[in-house]
């Protein structure tokens, strides 16, 4: 028999079909899928599942329910400050729930998926079919391999030109024009862009009604031509890229997370391009439109962890609802896996995807809405629920917005490399279920220089800490640049032992 | 029908690799591999017509069904000839089981009908699983001169 789900690893959010017994035995292979999508069931009957609460004593010991709940309505009713902590791979319901017990207890709502303040026209996938131009952020064919062959038919079978911004030469830049910036830069480039766009008057003439179109002409020309060199991408080089986007009529920019998101909606805006972003998680808009925000770094004293990785947040307190055991928590509380409960999903375009359960939890497995219900019942005598749904700040978002880039990272002699990284997986199941150690790559250069071959055991330090990963030497990448993927913060100086 | 892989639009996902594995116990069949680090292709059995595993075989282990060549791993007994004579590499000895294992295409893995795992996931159609026919009429629609490498034709140059 044949049961059908979504995948959850991301927010493509691509069909599933697995085959079914009385318990499911495997993928039944009927359309496109990455590997993420292939091992995703594996979670259902995993090794490493959470089967049953946990609490950090030194160790992690089992207790009962009511123990954690008890532990957790203590510590709720004791916190100064709580926060949330949701990941996108959270069905509708779960954040439906989650956003009302954080109202209820006066918590805040947090998530991983970054603040775009993107104005520009929002596009979906169906635009893929029919732009007439791509301009690719980041790496969308490796974070998103289902997409690629989406976008690799528009180019060969309509002649779609493909442009590509990024400081690591990967799997997109092997199919499009690469503009290769130094680390971090891009948002120069795309700032460089508007520059020259306004410059030779190659704008569509209706983005002059837009909000703050004067004041971004009056900036761009005051930004001075030496800064040039901080991108390291030549006005020269950019003027195929922006004659291009003037010319077409129907431009599409992918934004993938990884890339920064300043500057997009200008450079959309000049064009008249349409924006399909790329959150990752499949429920990250959802969230957005639930008042979730980044977490900026305020340590809070109890977080609520939702399907997201523990080190995202700083607390004091940690309560990780998971479905695989996983250190870096104080509580850790098991949920049921994707395939297990009735889920909605929402994807970039705002359609919902309701899937049945397709297989029975553990038995001390119990369902996110059911543990806060509980949970409210007991802390009721503290709380008092307030009326008034999230902010909606929408109507911010419109119009040109004038921020200032970071230039590319400092390095020294203590951490002589510079870092580009961006996420590989949005669901941190993936951690777990992947099949090969996670890696970093170098120029064989660098690599000539330490003694470094592939396949060695490498740690990476920087400020921040240490993560030891396994070399490959890759000549994509610049000298003096190391690609370190999941790696913290989007771009760092590092040093190597 | 024949496993036909086009060279121009595999972007080294390694979503192959996985089906296979998750078909085959675990065993890939098929390998990814980025040569120079930015040209990716896809490794796996061409199938030869006149294949010397088949003939290399000490124990008749290795048979042809339809167009594909299998190894009938009951009689196999690891003596390693055919891994050795393959000319592309693709028939891998498994120290654990101690039989030579090679891709067969998904013959009575999947249900009938159905293409092979690896063809089916592939998310840009890179590998297909259809009739020379097709693959032609798909290298058509596209605006390039497609280099087509089929299962049977080889084409990677090394340097």
């Amino acid at each position: 028999m044949e049961a059908k789900t979504v995948c959850t690893h991301c927010c493509l959010l691509c069909d599933l079909y697995l085959e079914k017994g009385r318990e499911i035995e495997g993928v039944s292979f009927r359309n496109p899928l990455c590997p993420k999508g292939i091992l995703a069931w594996r979670i259902t009957y995993h090794k490493r599942r959470l089967l049953y609460p946990m609490r950090r004593k030194g160790r992690y010991e089992r207790i009962s329910w009511e123990r954690a709940l008890a532990i957790l309505s203590r510590k709720l009713k004791a916190a100064r400050s709580k926060a949330a902590l949701v990941s996108g791979t959270c069905s509708g319901e779960e954040i439906s729930a989650v956003s009302s017990f954080m109202r209820a207890v006066r918590g805040k709502l947090y998530t991983s998926f970054p603040a775009l303040g993107l104005g520009g026209e929002r596009a979906g996938l169906e635009e893929i079919e029919r732009c007439d131009l791509i301009f690719a952020l980041g790496e969308p064919f490796e974070q998103f391999p289902v997409l690629a062959g989406r976008v690799l038919r528009a180019k060969y079978e309509r002649g779609v030109p493909l442009f590509n911004l990024s400081c690591r030469a990967g799997p997109t830049s092997w199919f499009s024009q690469l503009i290769q910036p130094k680390p971090g830069t891009e948002s120069w480039v795309l700032l460089h862009l508007a520059k020259i766009l306004i410059e030779r008057g190659l704008y569509k003439k209706e983005c002059e009604r837009e909000e703050g179109f004067r004041k971004l002409k009056e900036f761009l020309a005051g930004v001075k031509e030496e800064t040039f060199e901080l991108s390291g991408v030549a006005r020269s080089a950019l003027e195929v890229p922006a004659t291009a986007l003037s010319r077409s009529a129907r431009a599409l920019i992918l934004w993938t997370p990884g890339v920064s998101p300043e500057w997009v909606s200008n450079l959309a805006l000049l064009v008249g391009a349409k924006i399909l972003v790329l959150p990752g998680a499949p429920n990250a808009t959802l969230l957005q439109a639930a008042g979730a925000g980044p977490f900026e770094g305020e340590k809070v004293d109890v977080a609520l962890i939702f399907r997201e990785d523990p080190r995202k947040i700083d607390a004091s307190f940690k309560v990780l609802f998971t479905t695989f055991e996983e250190s870096g928590a104080d509580l850790l509380l098991p949920v049921p896996a994707f395939t297990e409960m009735s889920a909605t999903y929402t994807d970039m375009e705002g359609r919902s995807t309701t899937v049945p359960p397709i297989s029975d939890p553990p038995p001390k497995v119990r369902e996110i809405p059911d543990i806060l219900q509980r949970l409210s019942e007991k802390i009721r005598p503290g709380i008092s629920q307030t009326k008034g749904g999230p902010s909606s700040e929408t109507s911010s978002g419109k119009g040109f917005k004038i921020t200032q880039p970071q230039g590319p990272p400092k390095t020294d002699e203590r951490f002589p490399f510079a870092v580009v990284t961006q996420p590989t997986y949005f669901n941190p199941e993936w951690k777990i279920l992947r099949p090969t150690p996670e890696f970093l790559e170098l120029h064989p250069a660098d690599a000539g220089k330490m003694g470094i071959k592939e396949g060695d055991r490498v740690v990476v330090k920087s400020a921040e800490g240490e993560v030891e990963r396994v070399a490959k030497v890759r000549p994509s990448i610049p000298e003096g640049v190391l690609y370190v993927p999941d790696f913290k913060a989007l771009v760092a100086s590092l040093g190597v032992r | 029908m024949e496993l036909y892989f086009d060279i121009d639009l595999c972007i080294g996902c390694g979503a192959c690799e996985q089906a296979c594995a998750e078909v085959n116990r675990g065993e890939k069949r098929i390998n990814v591999e980025l040569f120079e680090g930015r040209f990716p292709l896809s490794g796996v059995c061409r199938q030869c017509e006149n294949s010397p595993c088949l003939k290399a075989c000490p124990k008749d282990a290795i048979k042809r069904v339809g167009d594909t060549v299998v190894v009938n791993e009951n009689l196999c007994i690891g003596c390693r000839s055919c891994s050795i004579v393959c000319p592309f590499g693709n028939i891998e000895f498994r120290e654990l089981r101690h039989v030579s294992t090679k891709c067969d295409e998904c013959i009575g893995k999947l249900e009938d009908g159905r293409k092979p795992a690896c063809a089916s996931v592939c998310p840009t159609g890179a590998l297909m699983y259809c009739e020379f026919e097709e693959m032609e009429a798909i290298a058509a629609r596209a605006r390039r001169k497609r280099e087509m490498v089929g299962a049977r034709l080889f084409a990677w140059r090394p340097k």
